[in-house]
This record gives C-alpha cells, sequence and structure tokens, in this order.
C-alpha cells in the first residue's frame, strides 16, 4: 500500500523521545526528521540548534559547488550506524520556516527550523507535480483521502471522488507516485508528478471499459 | 528535613564520587539563613551529584523561593538531581556558560585530584601551582557568586596549598573552616561571603592566610563543624537580576530529546504549515446564472457530471484558467539606420475547460473534449527594453509598462523608445520648469542606485491635438524594483 511510508512509526524510539541525529558537517545541529526522494534528495529537514549554527547551515547549502571549501552539496548523518548522505539538490527550491528562538534552554538559546522543498506547500499546477507531506501517525483513509484532493488540485482532467479506488493504482503502475524514504523522524510521504497525456489515454480506455462511470453505482449515467 | 537520602547518597560514594555527608550539610544548614525570607533566591551546585546537598539547601531557605540549579556530569546522577532542582544540566561544568554574579549561594564539593595532562577543561585552568581538579572547579565556579553570596566549599585540608588559600582569602571575607563531620575523607568545610578585593579587611585576610596555612602544614586542626551554630548565620541574599544564562555548549542528543518533548517547535504546527490550503467547496447563497455558472466554471470552482437534455450528451467538466505570455515581436528601424528588435509579452488569461465525454454510443466516448477561449489583451502590458541603451541612462528604469490608451497610439505607430531614452538620459521634455529641477534633485539624491522620490516627465506627441504623454518612474521597493509606466495624462 502506497501510504504506508507516510503512517510508519520510527524504530526504536518511545513515543516521548524523539531519536536525535547529529549533522556530522555541523555538529551542533540536530535533526529528528529527514525526509528524501529516490535519489536521496532532501524533501524536508527538522533541524534544532543555535542561530549562529543555522546560520552556517543555510550559508553553506546555498554555496553548495560555489565553494569547494565551505559549500555543501551533501549532509551527512550516521542511521543505525551507517553513514548516510542527503544530497541538497537544487538549493533555489528549498525554503524554510523558523519558531521563535527559545531562549534559556539547556543549550542556551535554539531555534527549530524546517528546511523543505517548496513543492510541499506549493502545487504546481502547470507541471502537474505536487509533494504530499504528512506528519505522525495517520489513519490510512485520512491519508488516502487528502492525497486524493492534492491529485484533483494538479490534475487539469475531470476526476470524480468515486474514481479513486480506480485512479490511484493507475498512478502508481505508471509510476506518477513515488513514497518518499523517511530517514529518521515521523514525517513521510509521497510525490506527484502526473503525466497527463498518459492519464488520458488510460483513464479514456477504463471511461470505454464502463470501469470509470459518470455516477458510483453501476448503471450507464445515462438519464434522458 | 524533608529530604533525606543518606543511604542513597552512600551508595554512590565511588569512583571519585564524595557525596557530603549528611550531618555535615545538616550542619552547614544551621549556618545559613535566608536574608530577605520573601525574596526570591537562586543556589547552584555545580558539582550536584544527586543533588541532595543543594536540595537541602534549598528546603532550609524556604523551597518556594527558591530557585536550584545544578550541574553533574555522570547521567544517572544527573537524572536523580533533576528530580530535586529546579534546573539540572547533565554535563562537564567545563562545557557550561553560567552567568556570573547571579547566584546567592554556592556549594561546592568538587572533585579531587590531579589533572591528567590535557585534560579537556584546561583552558579554565589558571593555576600556576599543582594543576589540581578542585582549583580548576574552584576557578569555574566562583564567580557564579554574586557579591554578598555565601560559598560552601568542602575539600580535604591538605590540598589548601597557598595558591588556594590566596585566591579563598583574595574573594571571599567572613572566611571560617571546619572540619567536617565525616573524617573518612579528611575534609575541611570553608564558609565565607564573595567580598570586592577593594572591601577586604587585609588583617582579617592576614589572619585567615595564616590559619590556613597552619591547617594544611598539620600544625593546627580545624575544630569540627559545631552542631549548633554560635554565630549569627551567614545570611543568604536574593538575587534580583535575571539569569542571563545556564546551558551547556555540546548538543548531547538524549538531552536535547528531553528539552524537545518540551519545547515542542513547530511540530503541533504541522499540518498548518505543511498541508496545502484547499478551499471547501460551499453551496452558493442565491441560485447561480448562467454567467455565475460560467465563472465559477473557468474558475475552476465548480465541477461534475452534467447533462443535456437537448443532445442526451453526459459530460464530466472540469475548468481553470491559466495565465499565458503572448509574444508580440517586431523590428524598429532607428533614424540612424540602425535596427532595435522589440519583444513584447503580454499577459493573457486563458480559461480551458475540460470535459469526459461519458455519452454511450458517442463516437467521443472516453475522450477530453477542450473548450478554451481567449481574452482580451490586459490593460497594461509588459513591454521588453531590449532595444534601449541602458547605460546612458541616469537611473534604472526598471520594467517598462504602457497603458491601454498608450497601446493604441503604439498600433497606430507611435514609436515610444525615443521618449522613454529622452527620459532616461535626464531630458524631461516639455514639463514645468520646477518640475523638472525636482527630477533632476531626485537623481542626484538616489542612494544605492535607486530613486527615493519619483521622477517625471512629459513629451507633447501632437501639439495641435494638444496630445502628450506622460512617463513616471518610481522604485517600488527590493522586491519590484523601479517601474517606469509610459501614460496619458487623462490615464492618470
Amino acid at each position: 500500500m502506497y501510504t504506508t511510508n507516510a503512517v510508519r512509526k520510527e524504530e526504536n524510539t518511545t513515543s516521548l523521545e524523539k531519536h536525535m541525529h547529529r549533522l556530522e558537517e555541523i555538529p551542533d545541529l540536530m535533526c529528528d526528521a529527514c525526509v528524501v526522494d529516490k535519489y536521496n534528495n532532501l524533501v524536508f529537514l527538522s533541524v534544532w540548534g543555535r542561530d549562529t549554527a543555522l546560520q552556517e547551515l543555510y550559508s553553506r547549502i546555498t554555496l553548495a559547488k560555489k565553494d569547494k571549501e565551505f559549500g555543501l552539496e551533501y549532509l551527512t548523518f550516521k542511521i543505525q550506524g551507517v553513514r548516510t548522505r542527503v544530497y541538497v539538490g537544487n538549493v533555489k527550491e528549498l525554503t524554510k520556516r523558523s519558531t521563535r528562538t527559545y531562549k534559556q534552554t539547556k543549550f542556551g538559546t535554539l531555534l527549530h527550523t524546517w528546511i523543505f522543498d517548496k513543492s510541499c506547500i506549493k502545487p504546481d499546477k502547470a507541471n502537474h507535480t505536487a509533494t504530499v507531506l504528512l506528519e505522525g501517525e495517520i489513519p490510512i483513509e485520512e491519508f488516502a483521502q487528502y492525497h486524493w484532493s492534492v491529485i484533483k488540485d494538479i490534475c487539469p482532467l475531470p476526476l470524480l471522488d468515486h474514481w479513486r479506488s480506480e485512479i490511484t493504482p493507475l498512478l502508481i503502475d505508471h509510476k506518477m507516485c513515488e513514497d518518499l524514504k523517511t530517514f529518521f523522524g515521523q514525517v513521510g510521504g509521497v510525490r506527484l508528478i502526473l503525466d497527463i497525456p498518459k492519464l488520458e489515454e488510460s483513464m479514456g480506455d477504463l471511461i470505454l471499459r464502463d470501469r470509470l462511470t459518470t455516477y458510483p453505482t453501476h448503471h450507464t449515467g445515462l438519464q434522458h | 528535613m524533608a529530604l533525606i537520602f543518606p543511604r542513597v547518597a552512600a551508595n554512590f560514594a565511588r569512583n571519585g564520587y564524595y557525596p557530603t555527608d549528611e550531618p555535615t550539610i545538616e550542619r552547614i544548614l544551621n549556618a545559613i539563613a535566608a536574608k530577605d525570607p520573601n525574596q526570591r533566591i537562586r543556589i547552584i551546585d555545580p558539582t550536584a551529584g544527586e543533588g541532595v546537598a543543594i536540595a537541602e539547601v534549598a528546603h532550609h531557605l524556604g523551597r518556594e523561593n527558591v530557585e536550584a540549579y545544578a550541574v553533574e556530569y555522570n547521567r544517572e546522577r544527573a537524572d536523580h538531581a533533576s528530580t530535586l532542582v529546579d534546573h539540572c544540566l547533565r554535563s562537564d561544568l567545563m562545557d557550561t556558560v553560567i552567568s556570573n554574579t547571579s547566584f546567592g549561594f554556592l556549594f561546592l564539593n568538587p572533585p579531587y585530584g590531579d589533572m591528567a595532562p590535557g585534560y579537556n577543561g584546561a583552558i579554565y585552568d589558571q593555576s600556576k601551582g599543582r594543576k589540581r581538579l578542585e582549583k580548576l572547579f574552584y576557578q569555574k565556579s566562583f564567580p557564579m557568586l554574586q557579591y554578598g553570596g555565601i560559598l560552601t566549599f568542602i575539600i580535604p585540608y591538605n590540598q589548601l596549598d597557598d595558591e588556594l588559600s590566596t585566591w579563598l582569602c583574595n574573594h571571599f571575607s567572613q572566611l571560617r573552616i571546619y572540619e567536617a563531620v565525616d573524617k573518612q575523607f579528611k575534609q575541611v568545610v570553608i564558609l565565607g561571603v564573595r567580598t570586592k578585593k577593594s572591601d577586604l579587611d587585609l588583617a582579617d585576610r592576614k589572619k585567615m592566610l595564616g590559619v590556613f596555612k597552619a591547617i594544611y602544614l598539620g600544625e593546627m586542626k580545624a575544630e569540627e563543624l559545631p552542631q549548633d551554630w554560635p554565630y549569627e548565620p551567614y545570611l543568604v541574599p536574593s538575587s534580583k537580576a535575571e539569569l542571563q544564562n545556564f546551558y551547556q555548549i555540546t548538543m548531547d542528543p538524549a538531552e536535547l530529546a528531553r528539552e524537545i518533548a518540551n519545547l515542542k517547535g513547530l511540530w503541533p504546527e504541522f499540518n498548518l504549515h505543511m498541508k496545502y490550503k484547499q478551499s471547501v467547496p460551499r453551496a452558493p447563497v442565491t441560485k447561480p446564472r448562467d454567467w455565475h455558472i460560467a465563472m465559477a466554471l473557468s474558475a475552476g470552482e465548480i465541477s461534475g457530471p452534467i447533462h443535456s437534455s437537448e443532445t442526451g450528451q453526459t459530460l464530466i467538466v472540469k475548468g481553470d484558467t491559466h495565465k499565458e505570455k503572448v509574444e508580440h515581436t517586431e523590428w524598429k528601424t532607428e533614424q540612424d539606420g540602425s535596427k532595435t528588435f522589440i519583444r513584447t509579452l503580454i499577459d493573457k488569461f486563458v480559461p480551458v475547460i475540460k470535459a469526459w465525454d461519458m455519452t454511450d454510443g458517442s463516437p467521443y466516448k472516453g475522450k477530453i473534449i477542450t473548450i478554451t477561449t481567449v481574452k482580451d489583451p490586459e490593460p497594461e502590458q509588459n513591454v521588453n527594453n531590449d532595444g534601449v541603451d541602458l547605460s546612458s541612462f541616469l537611473f534604472p528604469i526598471g520594467r517598462l509598462l504602457m497603458t491601454r490608451g498608450i497601446d493604441d497610439l503604439v498600433q497606430q505607430g507611435l514609436d515610444l523608445l525615443p521618449y522613454v531614452t529622452r527620459h532616461g538620459q535626464g531630458d524631461w521634455g516639455d514639463g514645468y520648469e520646477s518640475d523638472n529641477k525636482q527630477n533632476d534633485r531626485a537623481v542626484k539624491a538616489m542612494v544605492d542606485g535607486h530613486l527615493y522620490e519619483r521622477v517625471m516627465s512629459v513629451y507633447i506627441i501632437d501639439p495641435e491635438n494638444d496630445l502628450k504623454i506622460w512617463i513616471i518612474t518610481e522604485w517600488h521597493g527590493d522586491d519590484d524594483g523601479h517601474i517606469t509606466t509610459v501614460l496619458l495624462p487623462s490615464e492618470y
């Protein structure tokens, strides 16, 4: 089932305590969630640290290839004993959200920041792509419902709600819906990349075979 | 005494960990009292162990008014201490940042021993004599006391060498030294009041140095800490200023995870930040007319099956409108015979309605029917400035816009380029002299390459018909930059 990633619970974690992963390149930063695409490109990263260390992260991933000494093209985490690289990819497509500064924590002043691909919050209707992220343990039906509403949003072809059970497997078969990898943390998701000509062809075929009908029941839908 | 864990404490007495014995703590408590009983007092034990000693001090001084702070390196002990005090860091003391002169009471029972070469806290070591851990901890801790704050310092008497004695006598007045009740570790308890050097009584200082030296050399024995304190108690002052810093430098994953469990960060707002904002369809307040339906359909607000009783067709429709740029290019021949290429991009909103033909028997069943149209051009057009020589311009003209009226004139053959060029070069045309002077001032007053005041030119195109055009350039902030608009006076 394509939703498993989003609802999977992180292993080796008690429900109260998150497992923190130190960023090897900037050890003063700790991460509690990381999601990547199939090429290990960064989709979502949740970082805690002091302002100075976070500024260092922003600037170093922005420099990336441009600065051989300080630029970071990838971030390294040790995940269950294995060194794992997360590639920054196209830094221009990344954006961030930050909390206010938490003062007087056990580590001084701390900030919490999410760095993520813009497609997570802004579906690209022109290119029919979107990234759907969910946090925590979401019931599969709730996920599927949300996922479907995003598909309807980015698909220029008319879609009816009762077509969902026919269309979603179609997207998976044609690789228009890919699971994202959760390296750690309680965030998961899928990336949607709709191929409209292919979808139009497949759906037309389903309509001709009366698998997609005007009404949920199996009559023809013709009223007059 | 509400918090006594003598047996627990005794179990921990190993591996260089020497908790202060219970009778000694009890007798220390007899020697101290709160100066202002109803005011906040801040106390600290930078080598807290299980936190028993500092917790008892907190109780003694009036628990509700006391903020107790502790630092402990051992994780299990720190876990225990954190249940007894208000703020506990599990950290090497040398890896902490704690504000100076912020605590009214300091309980210091440091680890004892020679420092290993290369000990990582050695950057704080100011000792010129024997490198001892207790000296390092003393140097790191005593500045935390506010002036008038009370020190309780416990060390083996044979470590009270000249250097440590001198430090104590330079930083504290009203010093007293006693033997701890438990004789096992040859400990002495030193009490004192942190005092500015200028306020020290030199005679007292000299006397105490002598006492410390005699005890260190074994010539004299400190008397046991008295069961009934015979003097006025040491008064622990209240702490009025806020504590600025109390944190550890190195990030510890497990400790941070606990801290995050309290802070939570952005997590509670995940859906708010990361879910697409989707509008929930609402029923219209009134029966929609045809044009309502057309608008809503082309805006993508309504979709679904429709039936035509006339043709017998069933369609499933969905509408959407997107913006397209329509390109318009032309070559212009200048007076000197050179040619410039002008590319004009016009925004067009294009509604597209797509429909599945669901009609049984229809040759188009399962095919998409697309209905689209092209609206009139928008009144404002983007003009690309490819054909303009920008280097001679006095200010950036930025994006060039023209109004509908100007567009009509351009369609009739008006060439804007010479006017825009004159405008950019500071030839303000046929406007009032005072306006032109104002323009000159605005150009002179440019900072960081942008205008703070707008500049405006007026050009007479056709004197007979009183046809004039205005060209206005304005700075619209960092995002939009400069915008130059060509317009008719009547369109202002």
